[in-house]
């Protein structure tokens, strides 16, 4: 897997019996850059953000990643191909301390199967330290050393966002796809969340936000697809997009605030 | 959200590390009882705790399922027999050593469990609880209709001494003994392993699970076979304490039993969780056997009373407590 892989989306049509979610989407993915996906609601920017999981497949174009055709892999084939995504409702084990949903992050890196399950053997043969060591200094980048033991189900949502994005940059991934990540946070939480996530910006690394919170967008992208209708209205620069007459038409005037 | 998000961050590291010390003490200080009871205990005590033991093993796999998988079987007493005739098989016929016949009971066990659950993979709650329930109810009829191979009602005999000098019934007694702790530190460590995160991943959040690496119909197969293991090696214990096994013991009532059992000791993998849950579906028919007709109506008002208490009162005063707390500060 070379270092400079891109993520590449040709054509991409998506239709649910007569309704046309996408049409002809085109879009790349650089490595090293943080790209947000826009649009007001019912835009497809799910449905988009769905067919680079796995959920959907696209009735008609590519998606590829490294020169490999991503349409026929299921979600958890891209797990091993070094794509992870976050959830617009933080999906952690309720049961589960923070640090242990962390450890999730680092499944496909594991090579600890059924024996170290079933039979006591000691831990210094498996992977459950070294496991958990990177963990915690997953959960210390986002700020959260000093509450691994704290149970999920006992955290704030915006600490849940901050583990989620501490499980999916564990491993180490290639492409991090985030969903909706301030989705129902304060301007404090959101602020944390916005840092956090320009940390894990990194060399070979495509990291893309579909969100709702233009702050948070603006902030952190070094380019903006504008999505309308289930097509591509416009991309470019944070700044660029600020100025762009047909952005502030689809958002009615409340997009260069 | 009314509450700042900051207070809901307690830091709570010391308060917790305290009770995981407790949950290990408590655990070491019912094996260390349950070790010197003999010496108090006269043999008929001596037997029915060894069957409590066998049974907590049993009540444990039921446990592991509802916790692992969320999931509720109703014939897990299928498993348990599959594992204790396993063993009486083996021993009957190749004339197989304790040991060897435990390990190959247990694999049986699971690789039925395996074969059960694929084609019901993707049923949950309600169906599945349906499906299980059908598996339940023909183990006696089973085990009747190949009688020539299970000896039919008489069932087969298993023996119960492993070493010579030592009276069967402590052998017995320490055996169940020594393999109820060995199946609840399974299940306890299970929970650690890359396997026992991911599988509780995917009960809560089977995209999340997807996402990482796992689907949730390979989560709910594993969490099945493994269920369906302990059950297993919990029959050939019991096979070994009881010294034989017969239909009658593995009649659909043994689930509800089992479930009831799973229940009252809220699904604990811990051994003083299952040796409560044990207590209360061994004993209180033995000690209430003069009334008989009565053990119905108390299984089903504890299984009531704890689900009411631990599912709306306790829920109730700790959000109580904390609303006071909360003013207070």
């Amino acid at each position: 897997m070379s270092d400079r892989a891109s993520l590449i989306v040709k054509n991409v049509d998506l239709s649910f019996g007569g309704l046309h979610v996408l049409r002809d989407v085109s879009l790349d993915f650089q490595p090293g850059e943080i790209t947000g996906l826009i649009g007001p609601n019912g835009a497809g920017k799910t449905s988009f953000f769905n067919c680079l999981t796995g959920h959907y497949r696209p009735s008609r174009g590519t998606v590829s990643y490294d020169g490999e055709v991503l349409n026929a892999v299921p979600t958890v084939g891209r797990a091993d191909r070094g794509i992870v995504r976050t959830f617009q409702h933080a999906a952690l084990s309720s049961e589960l301390t923070l640090l242990e949903n962390v450890i999730v992050g680092l499944n496909t890196a594991r090579r600890s199967g059924w024996i170290d399950a079933l039979l006591p053997i000691p831990r210094r043969f498996g992977d459950r330290d070294e496991a958990e060591n990177r963990a915690r200094r997953a959960l210390e980048f986002v700020g959260l050393g000093d509450h691994a033991a704290l149970l999920a189900a006992n955290a704030a949502p915006g600490v849940m966002r901050l583990v989620e994005l501490a499980r999916a940059g564990v491993g180490d991934p290639r492409v991090v796809l985030l969903d909706e990540p301030a989705a129902g946070l304060n301007s404090t939480e959101t602020a944390a969340l916005a840092d956090t996530i320009g940390k894990l910006r990194a060399s070979g690394r495509i990291i893309i936000v579909v969100e709702h919170d233009m702050d948070l967008i603006m902030g952190i992208c070094d380019r903006i697809h504008v999505l309308n209708f289930g097509a591509v209205v416009t991309s470019g620069t944070p700044a660029e997009i600020r100025c762009d007459p047909r952005v502030a038409e689809i958002y009615l005037g409340t997009g260069d605030d | 959200m009314s509450e700042p998000s900051t207070t809901a961050l307690p830091a709570d590291r010391t308060r917790r590390s305290a009770v995981r010390i407790d949950d290990r003490m408590l655990s070491i200080g019912t094996v260390l009882l349950l070790g010197l009871l003999p010496i108090w205990i006269g043999s008929f005590w001596l037997y029915s705790i060894s069957l409590l033991l066998a049974q907590g093993i049993a009540i444990l796999s039921v446990s592991f399922l509802i916790r692992y998988s969320g999931e509720v079987s109703i014939g897990h007493n299928f498993f348990v027999a599959t594992g204790a005739y396993t063993i009486a098989l083996l021993q009957n016929g190749p004339n197989v050593p304790f040991l060897g016949g435990v390990v190959v009971a247990t694999a049986v066990s699971a690789a039925v469990g395996l074969l059960f659950a694929w084609p019901s993979r993707t049923l949950s709650g309600v169906y599945l609880s349906v499906v299980t329930l059908a598996l339940g109810l023909c183990v006696p009829e089973v085990l009747l209709y190949w009688s020539e191979v299970t000896g039919g009602f008489e069932g087969l005999f298993v023996e119960s001494r492993i070493v010579g000098g030592v009276a069967s019934g402590l052998q017995q007694y320490y055996v169940a003994l020594a393999a109820l702790c060995i199946a609840t530190f399974v299940a306890h460590r299970f929970r650690g392993s890359r396997l026992g995160l991911m599988i509780l991943t995917a009960r809560d959040h089977p995209h999340a699970a997807a996402a990482f690496g796992m689907t949730s119909g390979s989560a709910r197969l594993s969490a099945f076979a493994v269920s369906a293991a302990i059950a297993g090696f919990g029959g050939s214990i019991l096979g070994f304490t009881t010294s034989m096994v017969s239909p009658n013991s593995f009649i659909f009532w043994n689930s509800v039993t089992l479930l009831v059992g799973a229940v009252v000791s809220l699904y604990s993998t811990r051994i003083y969780g299952v040796v409560v849950g044990a207590a209360f579906v061994t004993l209180v028919p033995q000690l209430l056997s003069n009334y008989g007709q009565f053990i119905l109506i108390i299984y089903g008002l504890a299984l009531l009373g704890v689900i009411i208490v631990f599912n709306v009162t306790v829920p109730a005063i700790v959000r109580r407590v904390r609303r006071r707390r909360n003013h207070r500060v």
